[in-house]
């Protein structure tokens, strides 16, 4: 015995576990593109004034706010393509990886919808009616004065957002997708189950790293941002 | 010149102005007052389209446009001969005094950072505030806040300055000082439509004095007509009201 835990194991599992760091690396940052992108779209729905267009962005932000993101996975990679195919659109060919970044993208999106959202009605009003009041077109007023305001207040909830995409990318091991905690699990199996203590926290030790790096520069930004905002002494 | 005609607006069924017609002079300081809820604000955000009139027609410089049916293209010319100063000051939180100062002179105006900053510097410290101009707003007083919202407005060379209450927000003992500076951008020869509750600023610096209510243009002159020889019944009561026995003192 005395064989439970063996710390000088542990570099050598991460540094096995890091090659799939790039895939990790890559399914957020697409991820993170594709939820701007349509959370900027469902954003522009909530605020457009239009009732209809204003329920289907809360219809949309509810409904993925109560949909677990690894059920969310299984419709869209076992059920979805089975309707698919009966539609004529074949998914075959589509990789495990872009499974994952529809889901993240599609569960992260709503998160994204309601930070834009909140962020750019965090910015009073009056800031409009001034920039208006210089003589400034709405195009600029909203470069110049409104978005720089609203992204400082963005920016935690953009930090919060990242981190919990990056802590969710663990969930594509559930369909085999090789992502650290899939790299991790095949490890696991070629190991016939041995030194799975060592080989958890390993992984564990590099996602911690990495959302405390997050942390640290969502920290930073937030500092050039919001320069305006906090009385100087304090 | 300016001259307003025939100006209306509604808020639902409310009637805030109902037709409201004014001239102001070239260079001169008109002063509107008038109780709370006579649409003195109104009138004033509705020349500068921060409220769209529902119908009327304004007449700025050359330009005379239909408020009803303006576009956008006027709404901006007018608002490039218009400077407007906040009874909240109306600072960009993100921007320091001088970068508030500059913002007009080089998105809307054009000109070089090195003109506008030299334009931005000379008019705070022509406010008296050359010493504040890396401050963000929010690490300023209210004083120096409206100062800087002054001096905004001014540095953009307007064709008339409007302001809104503009020491309504102000601690009691910066009113004087902000009244002072306003004397002095009168004194500029810049033409002014002022709201406002003082009546010794009104009395000493207007050419003209409007008297407001229920959102109608009730009594309009001479701070002496106005003041001393009031004609309408109205005028009479709000003034003995707002100026009792006769002395005059800041609200």
């Amino acid at each position: 015995m005395g064989n439970y835990f063996d710390f000088s194991k542990i570099p050598g599992l991460m540094a096995s576990t890091m090659q799939a760091f790039p895939t990790t690396v890559k399914l957020v940052v697409w991820s993170l593109i594709f939820s701007l992108l349509i959370g900027l779209a469902f954003a522009s729905l909530a605020l457009s004034g239009n009732k209809v267009l204003n329920a289907v962005a809360k219809g949309y932000v509810a409904f993925m706010r109560g949909m677990p993101t690894l059920v969310l996975i299984f419709i869209l990679y076992f059920v979805v393509p089975v309707y698919l195919k009966k539609a004529g659109i074949n998914t075959d060919s589509w990789s495990k990886d872009m499974f994952i970044i529809i889901t993240l993208s599609l569960s992260s999106a709503a998160n994204m919808a309601e930070m834009m959202r909140s962020s750019y009605l965090a910015v009073n009003r009056y800031q409009w009616e001034a920039a208006y009041s210089v003589g400034m077109t709405g195009f600029d007023v909203f470069r110049r004065i409104i978005f720089p305001q609203a992204f400082g207040v963005a920016i935690p909830i953009l930090g919060n957002n990242i981190v919990a995409l990056f802590k969710a990318t663990s969930l594509a091991f559930s369909i085999g997708a090789l992502d650290l905690f899939g790299k991790v699990k095949l490890i696991s199996g070629r190991l016939y189950g041995l030194n799975r203590a060592e080989l958890y926290l390993g992984v564990a030790v590099i996602y911690w790293v990495v959302c405390v790096l997050l942390e640290w520069a969502t920290k930073r930004a937030e500092k050039r941002y919001t320069r305006g905002r906090k009385a100087l002494t304090v | 010149m300016i001259k307003i005609d025939d100006l209306k607006k509604s808020f639902g069924r409310n009637q805030i102005l109902k037709g409201v017609s004014i001239e102001v002079e070239q260079g001169g300081v008109t002063v509107i007052i008038g109780p709370s809820g006579s649409g003195k604000t109104t009138l004033l955000r509705c020349i500068d389209f921060l409220e769209r009139a529902d119908s009327g027609r304004l007449t700025l410089g050359d330009i005379t446009v239909d408020l009803e049916k303006c576009h956008k293209k006027d709404i901006l010319a007018i608002r490039r001969k218009c400077a407007f100063v906040f009874q909240n000051y109306g600072l960009f939180q993100n921007k320091t005094a001088l970068e508030n100062v500059m913002e007009g002179l080089t998105v809307v105006q054009k000109k070089s950072r090195e003109e506008a900053r030299r334009i931005a510097a000379e008019t705070l410290d022509w406010v008296g505030l050359s010493d504040r101009m890396d401050y963000y707003p929010v690490n300023l007083s209210g004083g120096q806040q409206q100062r800087v919202g002054i001096a905004r407005a001014v540095a953009l060379s307007p064709d008339v300055i409007l302001f809104d209450e503009p020491t309504s927000a102000l601690d009691p003992e910066l009113v004087g000082e902000t009244l002072e500076l306003i004397k002095k951008v009168a004194n500029r020869g810049i033409t002014m439509i002022v709201v406002t509750h003082e009546m010794a600023f009104a009395q000493d610096v207007a050419n003209q004095v409007i008297f407001m209510d229920e959102g109608v243009v009730v009594e309009a002159g001479t701070p002496g007509e106005v003041f001393s020889h009031p004609k309408n019944e109205r005028t009479k009561q709000f003034l003995a009201r707002i100026i009792p026995e006769d002395t005059i003192y800041y609200i």
